[in-house]
């Protein structure tokens, strides 16, 4: 039985990065597991989502109330609509399990959201565990570790 | 030096406080230069040799355990001024100078200087005190809290925590051991405004209902879809809720306020005050105090507390907020969190889980706060008016038990605390 290929998962990482670009949320939240989760830790090499602070760490309940707030009008600092995009690099299929369907994949982000005459630039390292069901890919975790994770930040709005 | 009279009314105070920068330089020195302002934890550096470097007024200082005690130095060469400890924390025996490699001991004094005899003729060198890294003039610490006074002369540090140290000693004595340790990393979050504005939030029980619908109000109508009217919520949706309680709830917590600018919100109910019990924490704390004085510690549960104006912190959840102002429209705000020993680690978990969903920069709740401090840095800049308003229940405070006032919960009364003691601060001669 053979995996994804490399161009499989580099296309699918391509596209989770288009979904989000065109702030199409709720597709983009479907590529999770139902025990998916998304995190952007705080300090590098983070391994301990629980006993140390991170930037966020969403499972779908989270995430379902972070989307829903992008189109609440009272959502006040997202007034003025922050746009950014996403250019997914050095993809590269770092270990797979063809049997049990999961491999983890790492790439290289750079990202910018704009807001306000404002743009703010993200370079991140990105591993997404990714897990075959029903023939798709689904990611099991997004893990958005950020150059400069450990330093002061001002406000980060879109997912990267 | 720009005089700072008519700035501060009884029931209102000028714009100017908030973007002048000229006045921003007058309380580096005034007050964040000459009170106690908060530095660390004892708990960060509990071994000999252990340190960490933090500051005050924008000033690099290190704060380092040398034969068990904690000591503060400036972070700053003798010889010609150089940062000595990069920033970031370790242990060291001794703090060398990347520059000329001036060797000095923990407590500042130095040990080895290059090519020495070449001072011969001058009053420089290891017999002159003006080698060493100087030691901060006044240091004193409450139940790990460690405060520093840069001033020579500081005010007397017990009388001027008084009212809330009670807001410590309940954080602290929420760990079964009676002790905290600071860890789970720290959140820095840049805000592009004065650091008042950050600090008058924290006990402005006006905001929330309106500033945080989108977040909190969202994770009510969500945990609906998803969870049964009796059905216990998750943690998050437990944090997340309360923010969009009704005036009436943020009303009745109440708010205290004290000499020196400190207050607190809340008192026997909060925000924090529903949260789901922990079988196994409670078991416990029964076990150390016996349940009687258990009880009475979970039945103290304030909201915020301002020990005014370095430090903010929330007992019930174990965190606390640092205010280290960089410019009059830039204030870093680092969120840090405690473990409490002798309590299951659920404890921490849900203190890390506070931290993330309402103190980061890329979450839900701190950035509406957040844009409405930005709303008043931009809007203040308006001549439509000078003044900005503090009158809420104005004249209805009444004097608490402790030395202090006590009113409803929305009224302004810790605001115009906090302009007392500003004003006090800054027309103070040094």
């Amino acid at each position: 039985m053979r995996g994804p290929s490399i161009a499989d998962v580099e296309a699918f990482l391509v596209d989770e990065a288009r979904l989000l670009d065109a702030r199409d949320w709720n597709a983009w939240n479907q590529l999770f597991t139902p025990d998916g989760i998304y995190w952007v830790p705080a300090q590098p090499g983070q391994k301990d989502p629980l006993r140390h602070v991170s930037l966020i760490y969403e499972d779908a309940l989270l995430r379902e109330v972070r989307i829903r707030r992008f189109d609440d009008r009272n959502a006040f600092s997202l007034q003025g609509g922050p746009r950014g995009w996403r250019m997914v690099a050095n993809v590269r299929i770092d270990s797979s399990d063809p049997l049990a369907g999961t491999l983890t994949a790492s790439s290289r982000l750079i990202a910018a959201e704009y807001q306000r005459e404002r743009v703010t630039r993200f370079e991140a390292f990105v591993t997404h565990r990714l897990v075959i069901q029903e023939g798709q890919l689904r990611i099991a975790l997004k893990r958005v570790e950020l150059l400069d994770c450990d330093a002061a930040h001002g406000d980060i709005s879109l997912y990267l | 030096m720009s005089s700072v009279e008519g700035l501060v009314e009884a029931d209102r105070v000028h714009r100017s406080v908030y973007t002048d920068p000229v006045i921003f330089e007058r309380e580096m020195l005034q007050i964040f230069g000459a009170t106690w302002i908060y530095v660390g934890h004892e708990s960060q550096i509990p071994a000999d040799g252990d340190y960490v470097t933090t500051s005050v007024a924008g000033q690099p200082l290190v704060m380092v355990r040398d034969k068990g005690e904690v000591r503060l130095l400036y972070n700053r060469c003798a010889h010609r001024g150089a940062q000595v400890v990069p920033d970031g924390q370790g242990n060291a025996p001794l703090f060398r100078c990347a520059y000329h490699g001036w060797i000095f001991h923990r407590d500042g004094t130095v040990r080895t200087i290059p090519l020495e005899e070449g001072y011969r003729n001058s009053c420089f060198g290891r017999d002159n005190p003006d080698s060493n890294m100087k030691a901060v003039a006044n240091v004193a610490a409450y139940r790990g809290f460690v405060f520093a006074c840069l001033a020579p002369s500081a005010p007397p540090f017990d009388a001027w925590l008084r009212g809330v140290d009670s807001s410590i000693d309940n954080m602290a004595d929420r760990s079964p051991e009676g002790e905290l340790e600071i860890t789970g990393g720290v959140l820095r979050y840049m805000h592009r405004c004065n650091w008042k504005l950050f600090v008058e939030n924290l006990n402005d029980l006006m905001h929330p209902m309106v500033t945080h619908m989108s977040s909190s109000g969202t994770a009510r109508t969500v945990a609906k879809r998803h969870f049964g009217k009796d059905e216990k919520l998750p943690a998050a949706i437990e944090i997340l809720g309360p923010f969009t309680s009704n005036y009436e709830f943020f009303e009745e917590m109440g708010v205290q306020a004290f000499p020196h600018g400190h207050s607190y919100s809340g008192g026997t109910s909060s925000i924090h005050s529903r949260y789901s019990e922990i079988d196994e924490y409670n078991e416990a704390m029964d076990a150390a105090y016996g349940a009687e004085r258990a009880r009475a510690i979970f039945a103290v549960n304030r909201h915020n507390t301002i020990i005014y104006p370095s430090l903010t912190l929330k007992g019930p959840i174990q965190t606390i907020r640092v205010i280290k102002p960089i410019a009059v429209d830039r204030t870093l705000v680092e969120s840090w969190t405690f473990r409490l020993k002798g309590a299951p680690d659920a404890l921490l978990e849900r203190s890390i889980l506070y931290c993330n969903l309402i103190n980061s920069s890329a979450n839900l709740v701190g950035p509406d706060d957040h844009e409405a401090y930005q709303r008043l840095q931009s809007g203040l800049l308006a001549q439509g008016s000078d003044w900005v308003s503090m009158h809420r229940h104005l004249g209805e405070e009444e004097p608490n038990e402790d030395g202090g006032w006590s009113a409803n919960g929305t009224s302004d009364l810790v605001f115009r605390n906090q302009y007392r003691a500003w004003t006090d601060y800054m027309e103070r001669a040094l």
